[in-house]
């Protein structure tokens, strides 16, 4: 009987320690499991984060690329289209061309900066145009395919601007006095300003009915001092709104310009004089002067004068614009103008020069474009001949992209 | 003295201006305009700057 209460509780011990055994074996089990969850949630874990590191890289190299312009180092793109259609009647014939706009030629350009202290920056400029049938070029001969076909200079020159001392410019682009004669604020500019020739300048008159080889380019200028050269230039700072240039050319050609700018409640003032020097060739004086009020309306006027060395007289010219510009529509500014330009021994000594024209820029401001409409008149008297007056209209778009 | 009477009373009514107003910059006749671009945006340029290791120092 005693053998068998002892058995008893012998055998529900055997049974406790299966039991224990079992469970010990489950928990390591879960352990295991848990175990790999772990690791398995470590890997996830340094995947996430090695993604995390590389779409980071990927923001920054992005941010480097597209940036604000704000960095210390940049290079920036530009450039424009301005082609337009244009119509001339020179006495007997009238003719269309589908030109590229002479006043604002199509072009891109690429500036460099850098700006290593805060008051030094440094520049290159690179800017060149293609002018497939330049309003300047095309005539009643050559009506299309005129022109290089190819890019040509305007800008290829290097600066060093310092915010106390000034600006120095080494390479081909303005000499100090370029631009003196065409101080113009009416916003009608891209159509019509001081350089009439512009427009239609390629266009030869009829002498007796005949085509000759007198274009209008040849016969009106605004004396607009040395141009675009190969040149060393340097600004002053601005005092007060005014800046002094000078450039020197080879060849010893030189120049010097005065420069204005100012802006008063609203009223915009701007003005430009400038001596250039051609040796054996000529002296120049000009200057212009454009003040846009803040009712819109404005008025410009430029003059100059011309010593040439192989010529008996001095030519000269004086020019005036009036305008008017205000927000029509909604889509941007509209600028009307009107304007006349004088000139006398230009083309040749005894030439007497009378231009006027009419113009209309309309802004649209969302795509960035101008659409432009303008008519021109252009009278030459020139002795020992008899030649009928051209009128021009060139109608087109300049868009910059 | 007559002659440059005019070009004195135009040098001193530029003088006098200059000692008031604000500064502005106009826009020289056939040169790109300033502003927005059709496809350059309002920036009216594309800006590109050089790629590097670190972000850039902001001006």
């Amino acid at each position: 009987m005693a053998s068998v209460a002892l058995a008893v509780p012998s055998a529900g011990f055997a049974q406790d320690s299966a039991q224990i055994e079992e469970l010990q074996q489950q928990i390591e089990e879960l352990r295991q499991q848990l175990e790999q969850l772990r690791e398995q949630q470590t890997e996830t874990d340094r995947k996430a984060e090695q993604a995390a590191t590389e779409a980071k890289k990927a923001g920054d190299t992005a941010e480097a690329f597209t940036t604000s312009g704000n960095d210390k180092v940049k290079l920036s793109i530009s450039g424009q289209v301005d082609r337009g259609v244009l119509v001339t009647d020179d006495g007997e014939n009238t003719d269309a061309f589908f030109v590229d706009n002479g006043n604002s030629s199509t072009r891109i350009r690429l500036v460099g900066e850098a700006r290593p202290v805060d008051e030094v920056k440094v520049g290159t400029n690179i800017e060149v145009q293609f002018q497939s049938n330049s309003s300047t070029a095309v005539n009643q001969r050559d009506e299309r395919n005129v022109g290089p076909n190819s890019f040509t200079e305007r800008k290829l020159e290097l600066y060093v601007d310092h915010a106390r001392y000034g600006r120095l410019w080494l390479g081909q682009g303005d000499t100090a006095s370029n631009g003196t004669s065409e101080v113009d604020l009416s916003g009608t500019s891209l159509i019509g300003y001081s350089s009439v020739s512009d427009m239609a300048g390629g266009i030869l008159y009829r002498d007796n009915g005949e085509l000759s080889t007198i274009s209008v380019g040849d016969a009106f200028s605004n004396l607009d001092g040395l141009s675009r050269d190969d040149r060393i230039r340097y600004d002053t700072p601005s005092f007060a709104g005014f800046k002094l240039s000078g450039s020197l050319v080879a060849d010893e050609r030189a120049d010097v310009a005065l420069r204005y700018s100012r802006e008063f409640g609203g009223t915009e003032v701007a003005a430009a004089a400038a001596f250039s020097r051609k040796p054996d060739d000529f002296d120049r004086v000009n200057g212009s002067a454009s003040i846009l009020l803040a009712n819109g309306i404005s008025v410009t006027a430029a003059a100059g004068t011309e010593d040439v060395d192989a010529r008996d007289d001095d030519g000269m010219f004086y020019y005036g614009k009036l305008g008017y510009q205000s927000q029509f529509f909604s889509i941007g500014n509209t600028a009307l103008g009107i304007d006349y330009q004088y000139g006398e021994d230009i083309g040749a000594d005894g030439d007497e020069t009378n231009s006027f024209g009419v113009f209309a820029v309309q802004n649209i401001d969302d795509l960035a474009t101008e659409f432009y409409l303008g008519y021109r008149y252009y009278d030459l008297d020139r002795d020992n001949t008899d030649l009928d007056a051209i009128n021009a209209v060139l109608t087109g778009a300049r868009v910059k992209f | 003295m007559r002659q440059s009477l005019p070009l004195l009373v135009f040098a001193a009514a530029l003088a006098l201006a200059g000692c008031g107003g604000e500064p502005f910059e106009p826009q020289a006749p056939g040169e790109i305009r300033d502003g927005p671009g059709l496809f350059t945006g309002e920036d009216g340029e594309f800006v590109i700057t050089p790629k590097t290791g670190k972000k850039q120092q902001r001006i």
